[in-house]
Formats: structure tokens, C-alpha cells, sequence
């Protein structure tokens, strides 16, 4: 063998599969080292817990091992492997006892009387990001992630972590891109509504 | 557009109308005659600025969310998952 495997960080995914199918099973690793990190943050954050997003993790990459000649060159790689990811999931939270807390409607997430008077005085939107994202606002963060409903969480999770583009979000999850929009929508407003309650706390707590 | 013509579409737009455009205003996804609308609105009204400031900012803050550590255990039982795996092909080659 020449050398294998130096090189293999230079490759693109979808090459990586190529030579999986022509029998370099060994390229796998590759392929898992660009995205466990990945895969786990997200079934860490879809299942709450981190049995259930190792158990994902390890029936993603080997099922995803298993069905690697199956593969079909045209598709993206990434797309793929999170679709599989995203069944998992499912099958993880159908065994989990874990159901989220009723959501907002669309009209609370909306700019309420309230909070007309209030929004300008709390101001949080003027700290700069880095100064926001400190260890207790992390922790607000993963809260309102984890009380999204599980759909809503997927899409936001894909979207705006994982960086899929609204269609590709779609092909995941087996939904419409309008669809993705509208839950992309309101699981942003949320986060919103829950960060703006934890400001206003904040505020008082001070005052 | 004519200013004009922006000022004329942000004069019948609601703050409510305004809510329902947001993330596609963010993401940059509409036309340019709505984001005008969208800023024109804004500017005569500052509680609807002040949503959109912070709804930015909670789009920034998600989108920075760093990654979980991945616990050492995990990554080797993986690795011990998929090497039964791949001996069980290899064999069946
Ligand atoms: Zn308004």
C-alpha cells in the first residue's frame, strides 16, 4: 500500500465514499473524525442526555457504515448522514419519557403590549455578543434550546447550527422548504422570548 | 424603488405584518422593496426596532453555540462499534 491515509484530510466527503466503495473501508474514520463532533453536539441537544445521543451517535455511524455502497454520488454526504441522524433521533425520543412544555403561540412570541414598554429599557440587544455569551447565558441558551418541541429544535439546530441551508434542511427532515421556514420562524422567536424574559430578570434582579 | 413608493408600503405595513417577515428580512431572502418597507417601519417605530435588534442578536447567539465535548468514552465505543462492522464485511468478502 502507498501511503494511504496521509492524504485523506485533503479529500472531499463525497470522494472519501468513492473510495469506501471501491473497497478503502479504512477512509471511514476520516468520515467519522469530520463529523462525530458534530452528530454528538446535536443528538446531545435533541435527546437531553448523553446516553441517548451516544446511543444515536453509534446507531448513525453504523448504520451509515452499512449503507455506504448504497450511497448515491449526486447526493451530498453531509445531507445524507444527517437524515439518518435525524431518524435515530426519532427512534431515541420515542423510548424517552422527556416531552417538552407547551410553546408560546405565535401571538405571545409577537411584540406584546408589555413588552412595547419594556424592550427599550431592558436593551440587551446594544451588549455585544461575546460579552452576552458568558457561562450563565450558555446555560439560558441550552435551556430554551431543550424546550423547543422536538420539531422545532431539529430545524433550528440545522439551520442556524449546523449551517444546512433551508432546502437541504428540508431533504433531512423530510419536510417542505416553506414548512422549514415557518418552524425555523417560530423557534427563533421563541429563543427570543425566552432570552428577553431571562434580560428582564436580570434587570430586576439588579435594580 | 422610489422612495416614494417604499414609504407607501411601509405606511400600510402593521407592526404585526412586519413580525411575520423577520427571519426571512434576516436570512436576506426578501425583496428589496420589503426590507425598505421593514426599515422604514422601524424607523418610525422603535419597540418593532428594538424586536428585530434582538431578535438578531438571539440568531447571533444560536448561531454561535459551540460544540458539545465529545466524552473520550463515547469516541472509543464508536470506534469499537464500527470495527466489528468492519470485520464482519471484510469476512464477508
Ligand atoms: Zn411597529
Amino acid at each position: 500500500m502507498q501511503g494511504k491515509g496521509a492524504m485523506l484530510d485533503k479529500l472531499q466527503d463525497n470522494e472519501l465514499v468513492t473510495r469506501f466503495q471501491q473497497g478503502q473501508h479504512d477512509v471511514f474514520e476520516e468520515l467519522v473524525s469530520r463529523y462525530v463532533g458534530r452528530l454528538y453536539s446535536m443528538g446531545l441537544r435533541m435527546c437531553g442526555n448523553t446516553d441517548d445521543a451516544q446511543d444515536m451517535l453509534q446507531e448513525t455511524f453504523v448504520a451509515a457504515f452499512k449503507g455506504m455502497d448504497a450511497f448515491r454520488a449526486e447526493a451530498k454526504f453531509s445531507v445524507w448522514l444527517f437524515q439518518i441522524a435525524k431518524h435515530a433521533c426519532m427512534r431515541m425520543r420515542r423510548k424517552s419519557k422527556f416531552s417538552p412544555r407547551e410553546i408560546f403561540s405565535l401571538d405571545e412570541l409577537a411584540l406584546g403590549e408589555d413588552e412595547r414598554k419594556t424592550l427599550s429599557v431592558v436593551d440587551w440587544h446594544r451588549t455585544p455578543i461575546d460579552e452576552l455569551l458568558n457561562k450563565e447565558l450558555q446555560g439560558v441558551l441550552d435551556e430554551t434550546i431543550h424546550l423547543l418541541p422536538s420539531d422545532l429544535r431539529m430545524v433550528l439546530l440545522l439551520r442556524d447550527v449546523e449551517g444546512f441551508s433551508a432546502e437541504e434542511t428540508g431533504k433531512i427532515i423530510g419536510a417542505s422548504v416553506s414548512a422549514v421556514k415557518s418552524r425555523l420562524h417560530r423557534a427563533r422567536l421563541f429563543a427570543r422570548k425566552h432570552l428577553h424574559l431571562y434580560c428582564q430578570g436580570e434587570v430586576r434582579s439588579h435594580a | 424603488m422610489p422612495d416614494s413608493k417604499a414609504k407607501s408600503i411601509a405606511s400600510k405595513m402593521t407592526c404585526k405584518e412586519i413580525f411575520a417577515f423577520l427571519s426571512e428580512y434576516v436570512d436576506g431572502e426578501l425583496s428589496e422593496e420589503l426590507c425598505e418597507a421593514i426599515q422604514t417601519h422601524n424607523g418610525n417605530c422603535p419597540p418593532c426596532q428594538a424586536f428585530v435588534d434582538t431578535f438578531i442578536t438571539t440568531i447571533e447567539l444560536v448561531k454561535k453555540q459551540p460544540a458539545k465535548p465529545l466524552p473520550p468514552a463515547v469516541k472509543d465505543e464508536l470506534n469499537a462499534a464500527l470495527n466489528r462492522c468492519r470485520e464482519a464485511l471484510d469476512q464477508a468478502r
